[in-house]
């Protein structure tokens, strides 16, 4: 029983990890520049299949991808947010969710077109199938890479925030756009940086995902409700909430899924329903 | 073999519909065709999520028509055959949509339809209220005869679950274990089948069972479900998820260290494409064989082998061939006979009562309609195989149960996982 | 070095600039007063580009700025506060002025970090240095919005009423802190102010603004006295 617990919570937090890792770039987007990214899901996907053509064309395994595949992303998310978002956010609370919710469709027809239906994975070598043992509790390695990584990209992004000009741009161009002007802080370019950002940590989450699960071109939306509702609990637009927002759905789900795996998602949304009633601006903030 | 949720499947339906009232008007082909041609409609999903099942289509129908090109003489008269294919998007609504248009417009004479309860059973319930004759398959017999009416136009002819279940049990009986089970059951038609099944078998043997509980299709983590599984310490896996979960499970389960002596999965390994995205781990996966190039029968249209059916297949794609094939075959060879069995092919209710009388051979095996477990349908055997790397460095699914049809050659001995 | 010609600017039926003229020479000191509504405030956004004009030209150090956006004027050295503070609510005193010396005065890396340490001092906020902005009362509000500007190194600063609400010991304090910046970097000031005696021991030269116009333009106590202004301040006393 204790045992149960303790595993049920082990694993809980590590796959939280993973949830944040999806939800800290839609949680900068919406932090900086108000932006609901419908899209960030698919991005993801894109991501996977991306690392996927890359790896089994040049025939490399898919970690060596990453460095190819994330400034894609970053220049990917620089283009959108010039092209498209930008616009769309001077359109209203609206336009931006109706234009990410298009680029959403479209991206999920052109991959069904391009890739078929099929559902593919990613090839992560033996390491991606080994798990040890500590006492009674089994883990995989993949699963605590990609809690790691989770810290490692959010510990990253608030150093950045915390300790830089740039980082300082961010914030003051996230805190009120109209004085971030006045200061004299180009707002256009760290809109596109951050547009950027977000789209390669998607991308890198998405990778994960291909490594862990299985993805086809529909995969974004599911990816997208809990990345949602990671951000949501753990306080919209706080990174270090958007951990714990995580952290919080997966132990959720892992206990909830030990007692009955018929509702451990869907006590994932209960949850998710509760903290916006109770707690509308998260549990962080 | 269900993978859609109702209410996706009926939004989807609604803008099926909606998209196809603005064409349909454009699509009538030979209004003059209906007098004395025999006209067969054939629906299946070849778009969407069930694609794989009817991506041989174009091949098979290729054959089907070559060797009905001359039409069909019955009772000294000639009857051109013509083939008029609908997609079913993978969608419940959309199929019952289009078997209606078969049925108005095309006015055919017989419905084939295939590929999951999605297909079988709407098209099925269409023809009955229409009063058309019609051909089902690929669907276990118990979730197209169960809940609805007893059928009088509508047939059925493929393997059951429960029969499945029972080979399943004599090969795991074969192998030495601890006799526990673990049951992969989502919160769908066919995972609460095998729950059905696999529990009362288990009962039956006095073996222990851990059931996952009926978890939602799509889920993305398995992890408290494999530490069930460990904790029960199963050794014995049944799984029915659909094939992106199966790939998932599978893989969290090698992550976590939980490696039973033996693994059948149902529905989800039919397809080369999934042990080819599972790579290693698919070795020794044991799963239903219903159709295989390996079974030695033939053609009743053109005598063309099984073997030489599928390597056409695989010679003209460059893909494996998949065990659709034969039984989408075989719904064509069956509605011959039917037009040959009645009195008079162009009367429905006549071909309806023919196919009634049918017993008899095709290039998916035996079929016999007047000997079934339930009205209107045709039992076919369920062998088991298990899914070997071969020499091409391809995954093939070998023969290693032929209980139900031994005229079907093993092709090679049961092997635990590991 | 600022140059308004003929700047009209209407929201709906309300004209808060009306073919509005205006120069300011380099180190001028110019007060605003008006009623409420006249569009003083407004003014203030046309000259920092937070407000398009619906006409005419806005030109400053000789070229046209009327299309450039406030972040490219502030870069050209036009600072400006708000009459509501408006700071970085999430970031430090500090980091408040940081990004606004490395943004405005382009002063990067350790220069940046030294322009805000000295306006800081001279801003008397050396002790809140780490304070995160959304804890800080109104005095210090409005003293952060003043050094937020200085920080940006401006040309010209456009101060709107940063001496509304404060005691008269604090209006002194503040009075200082202008003329000290404006005696080193020779800036020079448009400032809006309600309370004109802050202004008088500062300006040379009084604008009143009513109903987007003009209506007074030349030395305090001259402006102050002339008709047209008293009408419509009708009976409130400005002095
Ligand atoms: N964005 C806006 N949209 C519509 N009307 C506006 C807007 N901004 C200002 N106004 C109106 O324009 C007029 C001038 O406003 P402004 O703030 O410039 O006046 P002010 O002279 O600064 O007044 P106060 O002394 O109260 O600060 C007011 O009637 C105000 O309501
Ligand atoms: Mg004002």
């Amino acid at each position: 029983m204790i045992m149960g617990l303790v595993t049920g919570i082990v694993q809980g937090v590590l796959l939280g990890g993973a949830y944040a890792l999806i939800a800290c770039g839609l949680s900068l987007a919406f932090g900086v520049m108000r932006l609901v990214n419908i899209a960030h899901g698919d991005l993801a996907v894109c991501g996977a299949y991306l690392a996927l053509v890359l790896a089994t064309g040049l025939g490399v395994p898919v970690a060596v991808t990453l460095p190819l595949i994330l400034p894609i992303a970053f220049a990917a998310g620089v283009l959108l947010q010039l092209v498209l978002f930008q616009r769309a956010l001077r359109g209203g609370v609206l336009a931006p969710v109706l234009v990410t919710f298009g680029l959403s469709v479209m991206i999920q027809n052109l991959l069904v077109t391009g890739a078929s239906a099929d559902p593919r994975s990613l090839d992560g070598g033996r390491l991606a199938m080994a798990g040890f043992t500590i006492g009674d509790l089994t883990l995989s390695w993949l699963r605590v890479i990609g809690f790691l990584l989770a810290v490692a990209v959010l510990g990253t992004l608030h150093l950045l925030l915390r300790r830089t000009a740039f980082g300082r741009r961010i914030r003051a161009t996230a805190d009120d756009l109209e004085t971030a002007r006045l200061v004299g802080i180009r707002v256009r370019p760290v809109f596109a940086c951050v547009a950027g950002i977000a789209v390669a940590t998607a991308v890198l989450a998405g990778v994960y995902i291909g490594l862990t699960a299985t993805f086809d071109p529909y995969a974004g939306g599911l990816t997208l409700i809990f990345a949602f509702e990671a951000v949501v609990v753990g306080g919209l637009g706080s990174l270090w909430g958007t951990l714990l927002g995580g952290i919080v759905l997966g132990v959720t789900q892992q206990l909830v899924g030990l007692w009955d795996v018929r509702f451990a998602v869907l006590a994932v949304h209960v949850l998710f329903f509760t903290v916006l009633v109770v707690r509308p601006r998260g549990l962080l903030s | 073999m269900d993978t859609i949720k109702p209410t996706r499947r009926a939004f989807l339906g609604v803008l099926g519909t909606a998209a196809l009232a603005g064409c349909s008007s454009g699509l009538k082909e030979s209004p003059a065709g209906t007098s004395q041609s025999l006209k067969i409609g054939y629906v299946s999903p070849q778009t969407g999520p069930l694609a794989v099942f009817g991506e041989s289509n174009d091949y098979v129908l290729g054959k089907v028509r070559t060797a009905l090109a001359k039409g069909l003489s019955i009772g000294g008269k000639t009857y051109p055959v013509e083939i008029v294919t609908k997609d079913t998007q993978s969608n419940a609504a959309r199929a019952a949509q289009v078997a209606a248009e078969l049925i108005q417009q095309d006015k055919v004479d017989i419905v084939l339809a295939t590929s999951t309860p999605d297909t079988t059973n709407p098209v099925s319930d269409q023809c009955e209220a229409a009063q058309v004759p019609c051909v089902a398959t690929i669907c276990p017999w118990e979730i197209w005869a169960t809940g609805r009416a007893a059928p009088t136009y509508s047939y059925l002819h493929f393997i059951g679950t429960q029969q499945e279940v029972g080979v399943f049990a004599e090969l795991w009986a074969g192998l030495g274990t601890n006799h526990v089970v673990g049951g992969l059951w989502p919160n769908d038609t066919d995972g609460e089948l095998y729950r059905k099944f696999v529990t009362a078998k288990s009962k039956e043997l006095g073996w222990k069972l851990v059931g996952s509980g009926a978890y939602e299709d799509g889920a993305q983590d398995y992890t408290s479900i494999i530490s069930a599984f460990k904790k029960g310490d199963v050794e014995i896996l049944q799984a029915a998820p659909i094939p992106p979960d199966w790939v998932t499970f599978w893989r969290q389960a090698a992550q976590n260290r939980f490696r039973p002596k033996v693994v059948s999965v149902a529905k989800a390994m039919l397809f080369p494409s999934v042990a080819e995205t599972l790579g290693e781990l698919a070795e020794n996966i044991v799963a239903p064989v219903w159709w295989s190039s390996g079974f030695p029968y033939r053609s009743s249209l053109d005598g063309t082998t099984a073997q030489a059916f599928a390597d056409g297949y695989v010679s003209g794609t460059g893909r494996q061939w998949t065990p659709p094939m034969g039984f989408n075959h075989a719904l064509f060879e069956i509605a011959v006979a039917a037009f040959k069995a009645a009195a008079d092919p162009k009367d429905r209710s006549a071909l309806a009562a023919a196919i009634g009388t049918l017993k008899g051979q095709a290039i998916s095996g035996k079929y016999d309609f007047t000997a079934g477990p339930s009205k209107n349908v045709s039992l076919a055997p369920d062998l088991l195989g298990q899914w070997r790397k071969a020499g091409s460095g391809k995954y093939e699914l070998v023969i290693v149960d032929n209980s139900l049809d031994p005229a079907i050659p093993a092709q090679g001995e049961v092997k635990p996982l590991r | 070095m600022l140059e308004l010609d003929r700047i009209t600017k209407r929201f709906g039926r309300v004209t808060v600039a009306d073919s509005l003229s205006l120069a300011v020479r380099p180190g001028e000191a110019v007060g605003v007063v008006g009623p409420n509504g006249a569009g003083k405030t407004s003014l203030f956004g046309i000259i920092s580009g937070d407000l398009a004009p619906d006409a005419g030209e806005v030109r400053f150090d000789g070229r046209p700025v009327t299309r450039l956006d406030a972040s490219a004027r502030c870069r050209l050295g036009i600072g400006r506060t708000y009459q509501v503070p408006r700071p970085f609510e999430g970031m430090t005193v500090l980091e408040n002025l940081l990004v606004a010396a490395e943004q405005g005065a382009g002063a990067r890396g350790r220069a940046g970090l030294s322009l805000a340490i000295r306006v800081l001092a001279e801003t008397g906020l050396t002790e809140l240095a780490d304070r995160p902005a959304e804890r800080l009362g109104l005095l210090h509000r409005k003293r952060l919005e003043l050094a937020r500007a200085l920080s940006t190194r401006p040309k010209l600063l456009l101060l709107d009423e940063v001496a509304g609400g404060l005691t008269d010991p604090e209006v002194t304090e503040l009075v200082e802190i202008i003329a000290t910046a404006r005696a080193r970097d020779g800036l020079a000031v448009i400032w809006i102010e309600h309370v004109v005696r802050a202004l008088t021991g500062t300006v040379d030269r009084l604008l009143c603004l009513a109903a987007g116009r003009i209506i007074g333009d030349g030395r305090p106590e001259e402006v102050l006295a002339a008709p047209a202004v008293r009408e419509v301040f009708l009976g409130t006393d400005p002095r």
